[in-house]
């Protein structure tokens, strides 16, 4: 019997997400598929569709009207919760990513982390809740609306400075879990307005990377934390590190959390192997030098050596690149329906 | 509520009309930041945003034309967006180059038909390409006046540029020809600077590929 698609895209990604049966792999953006051509598309440039909601419910929704992925995601970039508390912001321009400048850090200890009450109504906040809201008006139960909300370890880095936070976790490792149990108050505050708003589930990233960091400083400081951050937010939660991060998957795979998005520096079957059934997956096309520089038939390959290997979601590692060309991510969902039909038909 | 109400054609409608897209300026800085992008099906090239800023069709047109005065491409009759090379290839790495020069460089620059020379950028040789025809191909030959340690190596280095930048065949110890074997002064001026000093290209090159690109490095910090 020829393949057929039997379900809607947001019950695909939701299956997949909790290791139910699908009809096929789902295409998935934990992080961001937005593009300059997207962003003229529907006039919803940087920075300031990371600082507008409706902006960013438009350029979020061409992933799944354009691009053909099952979800979408309208938070592109890493600094929404950063810039609410405070932190110097670089907004560059349409084609950058916005940033936090790295000099001038704003708290030295775990002491100065202080929450304002109002931070859900800051701008950079809201953009993102009130772009869930409309996501949600507009496509219903139709596609996978994933929100975003940053985990304490890539606060610090942004509210400490990456050097000085990465000292204090070799000079006082009790400060540094000090701070980080407070920062998760922010993870979860941001976390809970977004399902508050419609989110089906959220990506959490928490830059515990394998260049900066080693597997067991992810079991010491991180692996609690983000066991409970799945007993306090009750959505499906995407654990995103970028890296080389096969050591510290099994742990991660002990956590509850739903998925782990994973960087291309793994290979898939190794990246499964690691995690032995214990989480799901969803990653693992290359950015800078498939999506960016190469074409769909180097897409291609990537998709089905993922698929080959088993891993249930299909997607970019990272936030691509702002000019990457649209068709080669148009190719991602495309190669996974000629997979599936492959073996099906 | 309708989130998204559509101007113009679609991704899809655009690749199927216009084939893949070859190169992606992100932002052009002389008209409102749009992106723009050339794409290619069937050794025709079009110039494609997908803004709808009033006045985009115009600045399309302006940057075909330049493609058309700076590369010696052949404008597509009855189009605005549209033009070919002559020889009917597409020249993949020089025409990305082309692009670039012709959104950055002032709609009203005139193309020059002097002398291919041009000053080196690691001697004080003045390099110089002629165009020489024979047998109904046009070759170039590379040649070097001025003071250098050593000239001939700097000859070979930029020799081998041309044939980086440009996917230019040697056809000599300083002679190169394009793939066509045609006539290509206009790509071969755009060619010319870049050429000269491959290692500082490469460095370009490699700093415009990463700029909008998160990386485990800039875990969203800025880096100046």
């Amino acid at each position: 019997m020829p393949y057929q698609e039997t379900m809607s895209p947001k019950e695909r990604v939701m299956n997949a997400l909790t290791g139910k049966p699908v009809d096929r792999t789902p295409a998935v953006n934990p992080t961001n598929v937005a593009t300059v051509e997207l962003m003229d598309l529907v006039d919803a440039p940087f920075p300031y569709a990371c600082q507008d909601g409706e902006m960013a419910a438009r350029l979020a929704a061409t992933g799944y009207t354009e691009l053909g992925f099952d979800s979408v995601s309208p938070y592109f970039s890493i600094i929404q919760e950063s810039s609410a508390l405070g932190c110097e912001m670089q907004w560059e321009e349409k084609d950058n990513w916005p940033t936090v400048r790295m000099y001038n850090p704003i708290w030295k200890s775990a002491d100065d982390v202080k929450i304002p009450s109002d931070i859900l109504e800051h701008r950079d906040m809201k953009a993102i809740t009130d772009s869930i809201r409309m996501l949600k008006d507009e496509f219903g139960d139709e596609v996978a609306v994933i929100g975003k909300t940053m985990g304490p370890w890539t606060l610090a880095y942004h509210v400490f400075g990456v050097e000085s936070f990465l000292l204090g976790t070799v000079d006082n490792p009790e400060e540094t879990k000090r701070a980080l149990e407070k920062l998760k108050e922010i993870s979860v505050l941001f976390g809970q307005a977004q399902i508050d708003a419609g989110a089906d589930a959220l990506t959490f990233p928490d830059h515990a990377t394998g260049d900066l960091v080693s597997g067991a400083y992810y079991k010491e400081f991180l692996q609690d934390i983000h066991t409970e951050m799945v007993d306090v937010l009750d959505v499906p939660l995407i654990l995103h590190i970028c890296g080389k991060t096969v050591d510290r998957m099994p742990y991660i795979a002990k956590t509850g959390m739903a998925s782990f998005h994973f960087d291309s520096k793994n290979d898939p079957q190794e990246a499964m192997d690691a995690v032995d059934g214990g989480i799901t997956l969803v990653g693992n096309i290359n950015n800078p030098e498939t999506l960016y520089a190469r074409g769909p038939e180097e897409v291609r390959q990537e998709v089905y050596k993922c698929l080959e290997a088993g891993v249930q979601m299909i997607g970019p590692e990272c936030a691509i690149p702002l000019a990457t060309k649209i068709e080669n991510l148009m190719e991602i969902p495309l190669a996974i329906k000629d997979w599936t039909a492959e073996r099906r038909g | 509520m309708t989130l998204i109400s559509y101007k113009g054609p679609r991704p899809k409608d655009v690749i199927t009309k216009y084939g893949r897209c070859l190169e992606l300026i992100p932002t052009d800085k002389r008209f409102n930041e749009i992106s723009v992008g050339l794409y290619v099906k069937n050794s025709v090239f079009t110039i494609w945003s997908f803004s709808t800023k009033p006045g985009v069709e115009k600045r399309i047109e302006e940057i075909r034309d330049l493609l058309v005065s700076l590369g010696g491409m052949s404008p597509i009759s009855g189009t605005h967006n549209q033009a070919k090379f002559d020889c009917g290839l597409i020249h993949n790495r020089p025409v990305r180059f082309l692009l670039s020069q012709a959104v950055g460089k002032d709609p009203e620059y005139a193309a020059t038909t002097a002398v291919m020379e041009i000053k080196d950028s690691k001697s004080d040789l003045l390099i110089r390409a002629e165009g020489v025809d024979r047998d109904n191909i046009r070759y170039y030959q590379i040649s070097a006046t001025g003071e250098a340690r050593n000239p001939a190596m700097r000859l070979r280095m930029i020799v081998a540029g041309f044939s980086k930048y440009g996917e230019m065949d040697k056809t000599g110890d300083q002679e190169v020809a394009f793939e066509c074997r045609s006539n290509h002064d206009g790509l071969l001026r755009i060619l010319l600077p870049y050429s000269r000093n491959v290692s500082s290209v490469e460095t370009m090159m490699q700093a415009e590929s990463m700029r909008g690109q998160m990386t485990t490095s800039t875990l969203g910090f800025s880096q100046t």
